[in-house]
């Protein structure tokens, strides 16, 4: 019996947690089918994102693309092992491709030397799943925002799951993010503090602790020095500078330990990463994608925690949907208005509705204001609006943002124009 | 995921307008509910409510009869992100520098998302009434405040007229009465 | 030396660079514990390529993976560091090529002959000295007997055994460390700063404040240990009470006090001493983890310098001078406070952690003249780290692998029992079959990865045939844990669930790269942590279940 290995073994065999009938996809396909035809997108080269690229090629996938803005630094060649010394300076989800591609030639992968943001809606519609490898709060923020979107316009065709990693030193975590099923990234940003930062007050005239003195020298000194340079972490010169500055103010104060390390740490807000807790996290998600797409185990609800500190911890946990979150919480509706009425009548039709029952609400189409109740001179601004016909406000079938004392976050109401 | 595939939506339920940013949507929610004193008033623009301007007239203490304002610019991290407030006049004030930063708490180490645009008018305003002479920024309006109230007094109210002293050019700040 | 002496410059500026992100963990110290250590591997399989990438990435300085494998159509499937063109050559020679490429300064090497004739007790030659010689031995899939045999060898020799299972969806990190002592923690600690009790600088400092003669800005900057101190002194007065093992509802008397004195009730540094009142500064404890070490028999005998510092430790807490306190590590939180103040206070600190310093020493001296050692025996860099971590020391000692029984209330009251029966169970059906549950019986398996036309169209049926040894290999195995548990291990009513013996049997302890991956990478972290020293490595067991997403670190 010449029979398969690795993944395909796994993926022909009866699966003891999950029934039959999910082992086939949605046109009639096997496990192997569906992992074979699955587009992935993995977002961030990186620590993680190289690890999880060697794992989606080591698992089966076929479809892999790849975006991250950065280029290669040599601080980064002690995790992300797909890049070498002779590529410093090069882009590296370009790298990072090439790399797979070279190991693993049936594999179909594409690199985007690009933002997340700079990518066209076709391109994310024809994705099966995203996992993101990213150390910033902000590109997961938007991504997380972004594909709610995408599944509130297409449905199930703008439904993509999103396998979020992230690490910090010897501590990991991992989210499996459902669109509108389950908590969403933004449900669970308390997790992420914000940045350290110190009172100003004390760094202009108190300071005690050598961080205060290369404060005073990034925020307050190199603005009012070099107004019109902004000031670059991975700029040699630029540190230096700053070590040169919060040396003087701390000798000046008897304060002991301001180095360029501290100071790079300091400006660039530099999270420690090694090699092991990538690997953990990368593989726990890639493991995560490939249960999603094959159905051949049922996936995780919905978050992992790992530390290494002292001892090891681990911890699978449901983390649970936020009602104020800004992305998932906002409720959907919809309501049928003559599109030669007002924006008043449909303020009041919205305050008399009886699933809505709003009290005082503020609506927005698109990023334009139509009414808000305050402040004054906002509402002066947007009184002219109740007047004015909706057909003269938005299209027919456009969607609404209203926000209202009532709710806990905002109201997405899809207005369809009835024949008067 | 079988159950998923389940609820495909109908055409007539999808969206066709895109979302609000979280931090537009955010700012929306807190703008439309925003309560002021009388002495106080916020003018964002239909066009862009990001950005906008406070004023705010003390009816008591050192700064009465002052217009103040300040520069309110919420990034598109907000609330993760402190909005970045400025004071757009310069002032004699101890917790305010000549170049228009303001040390307040909540601007800087303080602030959490669930803190919101209220919350820092109402720091502001409470800069006002009672400054922090013991956690200065203006290490000299502090010194002054701190050793003689009453010469402070008189100093601040003769710079809120608008007057030069040394480099610095303070800018009238008195209300016009029209 | 000129030239030479700026290369080495030169490459530890390069190496500053290059390791910037791991050395803001573990320091220079820890690095070149890293960059000393020789790690042996015994397999060559993807759990043992996915533990050292993890490991030759940071610098480790020496590897040696120990296996007799040769490249077969599995590892070609799941292991990223052999392909197509390596099948039927050595598997350990591979990798170690591929893995060495990544790390220049790392040395690899490849010992081509089987983990179990290695760690076999009976063998007389050089190989036996490759164990005992490490720094860490890890054993990567490999069958009971190997484990075993390499726990008693290392267990003698006090090498640390790391031992890792992946299976399928499934996988097993175990450890067996005889003795592991930590100086550096980086373990949190409770701010230390002898409030109840000041040493006589801090108290000549305290008294030297008098808050009546402060002005506002200076009252509102005095830092919060004067602050509290001067109201502990207050209240041990007003309440003829002793400023020691407060309970909760006199550090609420002490918090109050200190509300009395601020001149108003917004003063960020009095509600900075309000709360250290109430939240633990007000008393002075020897952490429990070092109180253990303190009265471990380890220290009476001592015999490496963790123990004799330990000993001088000992001598250190009893003596008159130190009064039942740790030396004092030199360093306080930030606190609201002027420059000045903040820099004094600092400075009062440090020099008490100075004087606590030579007093350890000459504790030390007394105790390694006593044990015939010289006096230069523990450097005094040695001492420094000692003295400035001395309320976070952790000594590890984990049960080996090679015990009969393991610590069942553990496993149970993590809900991992189970689980660990059925890795105990499997091996022992290897064993006793040659062939793990739901591996298709041995000669069967395929080892070009090719199949031919006649092949794929019986495959459905061989597709069944397999199903149908995985159920029957499966039942087999929930009835070998079932034994194993009640009539070994004394276990009443063992609950082992089908499914979850199906999900064993379903794996064939075949490995999947990415539970591999996750195993690797807590092998090779709990690898660093032991050689480094630095963190606290776990005792002793991580279970990783993904198909029930059921992970656990836990004991065995």
């Amino acid at each position: 019996m010449a029979c398969a290995v690795g993944f395909e073994r796994f993926l022909k065999l009866k699966a003891p947690h999950v029934a039959d009938f999910e082992l086939v996809g949605e046109d009639g396909e096997t496990p192997a089918d569906l992992l074979a035809k699955a587009k992935v997108l993995v977002i961030g080269a990186g620590g993680l994102g190289c690890e999880i690229l060697k794992n989606l090629a080591m698992s089966g996938f076929k479809n892999i693309d790849v975006i991250d803005m950065d280029t290669i630094d040599i601080s980064n060649l002690n995790r992300q092992f797909l890049f070498r010394k002779k590529d410093v300076g090069q882009p590296k989800a370009t790298v990072a491709a090439e790399f797979i591609r070279r190991r693993s030639p049936g594999i179909n992968i594409t690199a985007h030397y690009k933002r997340i943001q700079d990518m066209p809606e076709e391109f994310y519609l024809g994705l099966s799943l995203i996992i993101c490898g990213l150390d910033s709060i902000e590109a997961r923020r938007w991504i997380n925002a972004y594909i709610h979107g995408l599944t509130e316009a297409h449905g199930f065709d703008g439904f993509k799951p999103i396998v979020d990693g992230g690490t910090e030193g010897l501590k990991g975590n991992m989210r499996v993010i459902l669109p509108k099923h389950n908590a969403c990234f933004e449900c669970g940003l308390g997790m992420y503090p914000p940045k350290t930062t110190y009172p100003i007050c004390t760094i202009a005239n108190t300071p005690r602790l050598p961080e205060h003195c290369i404060e005073w020298a990034s925020v307050l000194e190199w603005p009012r020095v070099f107004p019109s340079t902004k000031l670059d972490g991975d700029d040699v010169d630029h540190i230096n500078w700053v070590v040169e500055q919060a040396s003087q103010r701390a000798a000046k104060f008897s304060i002991a330990g301001v180095d360029f390390s501290l100071a790079q740490g300091v400006v660039k807000n530099i999270i420690p990463a090694i090699a092991s807790t990538n690997a953990i996290v990368a593989a726990a998600c890639v493991n995560e994608a490939f249960k999603i797409v094959t159905s051949c185990s049922p996936y995780l609800e919905n978050s992992l925690l790992y530390t290494g500190d002292t001892g090891v911890y681990l911890l699978a946990y449901p983390l649970h949907q936020v009602e104020e979150c800004l992305v998932c919480g906002q409720k959907e509706g919809a309501m049928s208005a003559p599109a030669e009425s007002t924006l008043e009548e449909l303020i009041d039709a919205l305050k008399a509705h009886g699933t809505f029952q709003l009290k005082a609400p503020s609506l927005s189409v698109g990023g334009t204001s139509l009414y808000f109740q305050n402040p004054k001179a906002l509402e002066e601004q947007t009184r002219p609006n109740l007047a004015k016909k909706l057909r003269d406000l938005f299209d027919d079938g456009a969607t609404l943002t209203v926000t209202d004392p009532t709710l806990p976050t905002g109201l997405r109401v899809t207005v369809t124009f009835a024949a008067s | 995921m079988h159950k998923i595939w389940k609820q495909k939506k109908t055409e007539a339920e999808l969206q066709k307008t895109p979302r609000e940013s979280p931090a537009r949507l955010r700012l929306q929610k807190e703008l439309g509910e925003l309560v002021l004193t009388p002495d106080t008033e916020v003018t964002p623009s239909a066009d862009n409510i990001m950005e906008f301007v406070m004023t705010y007239r003390p009816t008591e203490g050192y700064y009465k009869d002052g217009e103040f304002k300040f520069q309110f610019e919420i990034d598109k991290e907000y609330p993760h992100e402190v909005p970045k407030v400025r004071c757009m006049q310069t002032i004699f004030h101890p917790n305010i520098d000549t170049d228009g930063k303001i040390c307040l708490n909540i601007l800087r180490e303080d602030w959490r998302p669930v803190l919101n645009i209220q919350a820092v008018i109402f720091g502001l305003q409470s800069l006002f009434q009672i400054p922090n002479a013991d956690d200065p920024l203006n290490k000299d309006a502090a010194r002054l405040m701190n050793n003689d109230p009453a010469e402070f007094a008189r100093t601040v109210r003769l710079l809120m007229r608008g007057r030069t002293v040394g480099s610095i050019r303070y800018d009238d700040v008195l209300v016009k009465k029209v | 030396m000129l030239p030479d002496d700026t290369k080495r410059m030169r490459s530890d500026a390069d190496k500053a660079r290059l390791y910037d992100r791991q050395l803001r963990l573990w320091q220079k110290d820890g690095q070149a514990a890293l960059e000393g250590a020789r790690v042996v591997v015994l397999g060559s399989s993807t759990l043992a390529s996915e533990s050292l990438k993890n490991l030759v990435l940071p610098g480790i300085g020496e590897f040696v993976v120990v296996d007799d494998a040769v490249v077969g159509a599995q590892d070609v499937a799941t292991n990223f560091f052999v392909q197509a063109a390596d099948a039927g050559q050595p598997r350990a020679e591979r990798i170690v090529e591929n893995l060495c490429e990544l790390n220049p300064d790392v040395a690899g090497r490849a010992v081509v002959r089987a983990p179990a004739a290695v760690v076999a007790a009976e063998d007389p030659d050089a190989d036996a000295a490759l164990l005992a010689g490490a720094s860490l031995v890890i054993a990567c899939a490999q069958p009971a007997a190997v484990v075993q045999a390499a726990s008693r060898r290392c267990w003698a020799a006090g090498v640390p055994l790391l031992a890792a299972t992946s299976a399928g969806l499934l996988a097993e990190v175990r450890a067996a460390v005889r003795e592991h002592t930590v100086v550096e923690s980086h373990a949190a600690a409770r701010p230390d700063l002898r409030l109840t009790a000041p040493f006589p600088a801090l108290r000549e400092y305290v008294d030297s404040v008098d808050l009546g003669a402060l002005d506002s800005p200076a009252l509102a900057h005095v830092p919060f240990v004067v602050l509290l101190i001067k109201a502990l002194d207050a209240w041990a007065a007003a309440a003829a009470a002793e400023k020691r093992a407060l309970t909760y509802a006199q550090k609420k008397e002490v918090a109050a006090a200190v509300r009395a004195m601020a001149p108003g009730p917004d003063e960020e540094n009095f509600a900075e001493a309000a709360a250290a009142a109430t939240t633990g500064c007000a008393d002075y404890e020897i952490p429990g983890d070092v109180a253990r070490i303190l009265a471990d028999p380890a220290a009476d005998q001592p015999a490496t310098p963790f123990w004799l510092l330990v000993a001088a430790l000992r001598r250190y807490v009893a003596s008159d001078y130190a009064a039942g306190t740790l030396p004092h590590s030199g360093s306080i939180p930030d606190m609201k406070a002027d420059t000045h103040s903040y820099v004094t206070l600092q400075r009062i600190y440090k020099q008490k952690a100075e004087q606590d310093r030579a007093e350890l020493a000459a504790h030390l001296r007394a105790v390694m003249h006593d044990a015939g050692l010289p006096a230069d025996h523990v450097s005094a860099a040695a001492i420094d780290v000692f003295c400035k971590n001395a309320a976070r020391l952790r000594v590890l000692r984990t049960a080996p692998l090679h015990a009969d029984r393991p610590a069942l209330d553990a496993l149970a009251a993590d809900g991992a029992l189970a689980h660990y029966a059925l890795f105990r169970a499997a091996e022992r059906f290897h064993a006793a079959h040659g062939r793990y549950p739901g591996a298709p019986p041995a000669g069967a398996a395929a080892e070009t990865g090719t199949e031919t036309e006649a092949e794929t169209e019986t495959e459905a049926e061989t597709v069944a045939g397999l199903d149908a040894l995985v159920e029957r290999d499966a039942r087999a195995l929930a009835d070998a844990a079932r034994a194993l548990m009640a009539d070994e291990w004394g276990v009443e009513s063992p609950e082992v669930p089908d499914a979850l013996a199906a999900e064993f049997a379903r794996s064939g302890f075949l490995e999947l790269h990415n539970i591999s991956a996750v195993a690797g990478g807590i092998v090779a972290q709990e690898a660093i942590k032991l050689i480094t020293h630095q963190y606290v490595p776990h005792d002793n067991t991580c279970i990783i279940d993904t198909a029930n997403s059921k992970l656990v670190a836990t004991r065995a």
